[in-house]
């Protein structure tokens, strides 16, 4: 066991608190305990997951895990006996909690109102759960607690005592929150009645979680509030500013809610650290944000979950206690981080399979957790449900409807099981938008494309499909797909931003640009749309009007890092170097994880001679991503000339030799299909090439072959590929299975009119008879398309490799344009105007008279 | 049972002050937990000899 790092710990909940409410609050010194708890402590964004729904994302803090590993995938599940439909419980979860591993450990460890956390676990400690404080009938009226509320039942009559029904709720409570609650109809208008029973609730939860802090011993106590959350659903809209559409009269009834709300719960945080004490590390955190400016939604779609879209990407956290920085700002955490970085408080191992880490970046000294593989296989009580009693109820669901077809049990009406499907399939979409978010594009498309196939009115599901397809780059897939939705939804500006984006992808950014401008008619409110608008001008070097597209995103979320770092972009490129850091240095301050913004930013700083301030942003750009090859090329030169080490820069110089592969452009396709032409372009356009000129102009290439006569081995010997490394190599589409894997290759497809290839072909070989009777062997046609499909094939199976497709014919009819494109394929700075003089269109109508 | 409530509230504020109950309840009760709601409860079966409604009504 490694070193413990607190005596105890206090882990406090506040779903959907957003720092952009807070940040005016505490300015206003309206929020003194967390302004206390902030500065004696680290703070800083916690990033959400997909899709951000509470109880997967609460359970995710807990575990340490995502969704399709715990096992708790929505806010609803089929009831076991197949009668209906039940709120998701914890026999559901799959592993362990850290109150589990915790108690496994032998500390004593109490939970209060987690979500979900119902029937309560058998812990090391008392388990309240989150059935505890929600009154099912008028306050005369009994009010029982479910069964399995609280753990051990002993506390069940202490406890329940201290639950507020919302009918105790006085003018005492609302009035901070409705300063005109008087003049409200409660007949007509049932916000009042909404305050008192968020109120009631989260006052329950909170008097059951001081009262165990009192009255019994611990090592960890996490308390959950969904107040925030719910009083944000109700009453966000009324927050200042005054959103259109919302009545004078209503925005003064409910401007202050939210407010208050916060405020509340700041009163409530004081009791909570006063009985934690000094000896205790706080940890406070929410598991989204909430859009509180004029990035909320004006109106929500009417599909289950539909509120989820007023969350914004990013929670809150803070901790506070021994062995936390004082007043730092901590970068790059994520909700996966939380249970890591208490095990590591504790001096417990990590398991290997949790999906986050230790947020050691926020301990004043340097800690190295230990790892293990699992803690799902470490024997002992860890307080979990019995085996018999944990279930994964949507298996259980298959199973009982098989014994439904069979007969065997009678059927649920024909409404209950529209709603067990409805609820199933939900279920499934947000277990393949977990695997999107976790880049498991395989695991994510087999469902999507089985949900598709079985409700294709679902518009949601065909849209992540589309998505998944483009991520996976199975284009022609993501084209079907987008075809079936624009034939159901022909105005869904969505499959525009797709289209643009596979456009954009394929590196054609004059096409794609075409349709996002058509999205950006339809939806301009989308920041994601001017990103891709920006990153197209940016394709095509128009650095205006992409600082334009990005400005635009900014208008719409200020905070958006990809619109910072694409603007560092734009003024870099325009030598605008003191832009360029102030904007790369926003894009780090709001996505610290983010290597490319700091690696603009170093570039940025070295321009401006900035030389230890850019080394620094390059040893960040490698500390997230090491194999970033100009990173380490930039150190190695500002250490050697301008910061005096050669030591460093020796490093640097050696991590490229033995660790970074080098870098070869391939012209191919079929011999015919345009490649010498290619040759010809990249070489005027400035790109260097690999040619030994043994191989003279003819008559069938009057410019040149630009051949390299050692590719005809390649199957052979692959030796010479180092003499091609950072250079341009014409190699045959039959041969490209041969290359070796110690290169990424950058691929330029030439693609041209099977016809025109071979009477091109017969032409050269000298067989004109063959051309005038439009003869030609079939055979000869199938084995071309055979080693074309071949081809292909290896280069899907290739990860390190980017290809572009080119077709002949536009080359021929669009030269600019297709300059362009090649251009910002290989992410250079090519003489388009010497690349298109390559192109002769005299020569190639010539050659194709010749050949009619 | 006066001494021991105004001993909870002594606790929290860290003063010697002991101040009244109201039976209307306030937000500071709440935030308080336990105590606060345990006081407050005494003293709304107190004042309302045991009626325990306090349901928000026009003023």
């Amino acid at each position: 066991m490694s070193e413990r790092l607190a005596k105890k710990v206090l882990l406090i909940g506040w779903d959907a608190a957003d720092w952009k409410v807070i940040h005016p609050l505490l300015d206003k010194g309206q929020m003194p305990a967390l302004e206390k708890l902030i500065n004696g402590g680290v703070m800083g964004n916690l990033a959400t997951l997909d899709p951000p729904m509470s109880p997967m994302l609460w359970t995710s803090i807990a575990t340490g895990m995502t969704a399709d590993k715990h096992g708790i995938l929505g806010f609803v599940e089929p009831e076991p006996n197949s009668a209906g439909i039940r709120p998701v419980s914890v026999t559901s979860r799959k592993v362990k909690a850290i109150w589990n591993i915790l108690t496994q450990k032998g500390f004593k460890t109490h939970t209060v109102g987690w979500w979900p956390s119902h029937p309560a676990e058998p812990i090391n400690g008392i388990c309240v759960s989150n059935e505890f404080a929600a009154a099912k009938g008028p306050i005369n009226s009994e009010w029982p607690l479910p069964k399995g509320t609280i753990y051990p039942e002993t506390f069940s009559e202490t406890l329940s005592q201290l639950r507020i029904h919302p009918e105790e709720i006085t003018h005492a409570h609302i009035l901070p929150f409705l300063p005109l609650a008087a003049t409200i109809d409660q007949t007509q208008d049932k916000g009042i009645q909404v305050i008192s029973r968020i109120l009631s609730e989260c006052s329950s939860y909170h008097a059951a979680a001081t009262w165990i802090m009192e009255n019994n011993d611990w090592d960890f106590m996490a308390v959950y509030f969904d107040a925030v959350d719910h009083f944000c659903h109700s009453f966000m809209k009324f927050h200042p500013p005054q959103q259109n559409g919302i009545p004078d009269a209503e925005f003064e009834k409910y401007k202050d809610v939210i407010n208050g709300a916060y405020r509340f719960h700041d009163m409530m945080l004081e009791r909570l650290m006063q009985l934690a004490g000094d000896d205790t590390t706080i940890i406070l955190l929410s598991d989204h944000g909430f859009y509180s400016d004029h990035m909320r939604p004006q109106k929500l779609p009417s599909y289950p979950a539909a509120p989820a879209l007023e969350h914004s990407p990013y929670g809150i956290i803070c901790m506070n206690g021994t062995h936390i920085k004082k007043d730092e700002h901590i970068y790059g955490a994520s909700l996966l981080d939380i249970t890591p970085t208490i095990l590591t408080i504790f001096g417990l191992p990590v398991g290997n399979d949790m999906d986050g880490k230790a947020l050691v970046s926020a301990f004043d000294k340097e800690i190295s957790p230990e790892i293990i593989p699992s803690w799902e296989n470490v024997p002992g009580e860890s307080g979990m449900h019995p085996e018999s009693m944990r279930e994964n109820t949507f298996e259980t669901q298959a199973g009982l409807d098989q014994l439904i077809e069979l007969g065997y049990i009678e059927a649920p009406s024909d409404n209950t099981q529209q709603l067990q499907k409805s609820v199933i399939s939900e279920s499934r979409f947000y277990l393949a938008r977990v695997f999107m978010h976790s880049r498991k594009y395989n695991e994510a498309l087999s469902i999507l494309e089985d949900l598709f196939e079985k409700d294709k009115d679902k518009t949601r599901y065909g849209l992540r499909l589309a998505t998944c397809y483009q991520l996976l780059n199975r284009v022609e897939d993501c084209r079907k797909t987008i075809d079936i939705l624009r034939t159901a939804n022909k105005e869904l500006p969505q499959l525009d931003l797709l289209e643009g984006t596979l456009l954009l992808g394929e590196n054609r950014p004059r096409k794609a640009l075409e349709f996002l401008h058509k999205a950006e008619q339809s939806v301009s409110h989308l920041p994601n749309l001017h990103l891709q608008l920006g990153s197209v001008f940016l394709q095509m070097h128009n650095w205006k009007d992409a600082e334009r597209a990005f400005n635009s995103a900014l208008l719409i979320d200020q905070d958006n890092a990809q619109a910072h770092y694409g603007l560092a972009i734009c003024f870099l490129k325009q030598d605008k170097y003191e832009e360029a850091i102030e904007e790369a240095l926003n894009a780090t301050g709001l996505l610290y994880n983010f290597p490319p913004a700091h690696y603009t930013l170093g570039e940025a700083l070295a321009k401006a001679d900035a030389y230890e301030q850019a080394a620094q942003a390059f040893e960040v750009t490698i500390k997230f991503s090491p194999g970033i090859k100009k990173a380490h090329q930039w150190l190695a030169k500002i250490y050697e000339e301008h910061l005096n080490n050669p030591d460093k820069a020796a490093i640097h110089k050696k991590f490229i030799k033995e660790n970074i592969k080098g870098t070869i452009t391939i012209v191919t396709g079929l011999p015919r299909s345009g490649t010498s032409m290619m040759m010809q372009m990249l070489n005027f356009g400035g790109v260097e090439i690999l040619t030994d000129g043994v191989r003279e102009n003819d008559i069938n290439n009057p410019k040149g072959y630009y051949e390299y006569e050692k590719v005809k081995r390649l199957h052979i010997d692959n030796k010479w590929l180092n003499e091609a490394e950072g250079k341009c190599v014409k190699i045959v589409a039959p041969l490209l299975q041969f290359l070796p894997t110690n290169f990424h290759y950058k691929i330029i497809f030439m693609h041209r009119d099977m016809n025109e290839v071979l009477r091109s072909q017969q032409i050269m070989l000298g067989k004109e008879k063959d051309v005038k009777n439009n003869t030609f062997p079939l055979m000869l046609s199938e084995a071309f398309k055979k080693q074309l499909e071949k081809a292909n094939t290896w280069i899907k199976s290739m990860p390190e490799l980017s290809v572009i497709h080119i077709n002949h014919h536009d080359v021929i009819n669009n030269p600019i344009e297709e300059a362009e494109n090649i251009s910002s394929f290989l992410s250079l700075d090519l003489d388009i105007t010497a690349m298109t003089s390559a192109v002769d269109k005299e020569l190639h109508r010539n050659k194709s008279q010749k050949v009619l | 049972m006066e001494n021991k409530k105004n001993q909870y509230v002594r606790d929290f504020k860290k003063q010697e002050v002991p101040f009244d109950i109201p039976v209307e309840g306030s937000l500071g009760l709440l935030a308080l937990g336990a105590v606060g709601i345990i006081a407050w409860k005494k003293k709304k079966l107190e004042t309302n000899k045991g009626t325990t409604s306090g349901r928000f009504e026009k003023k």
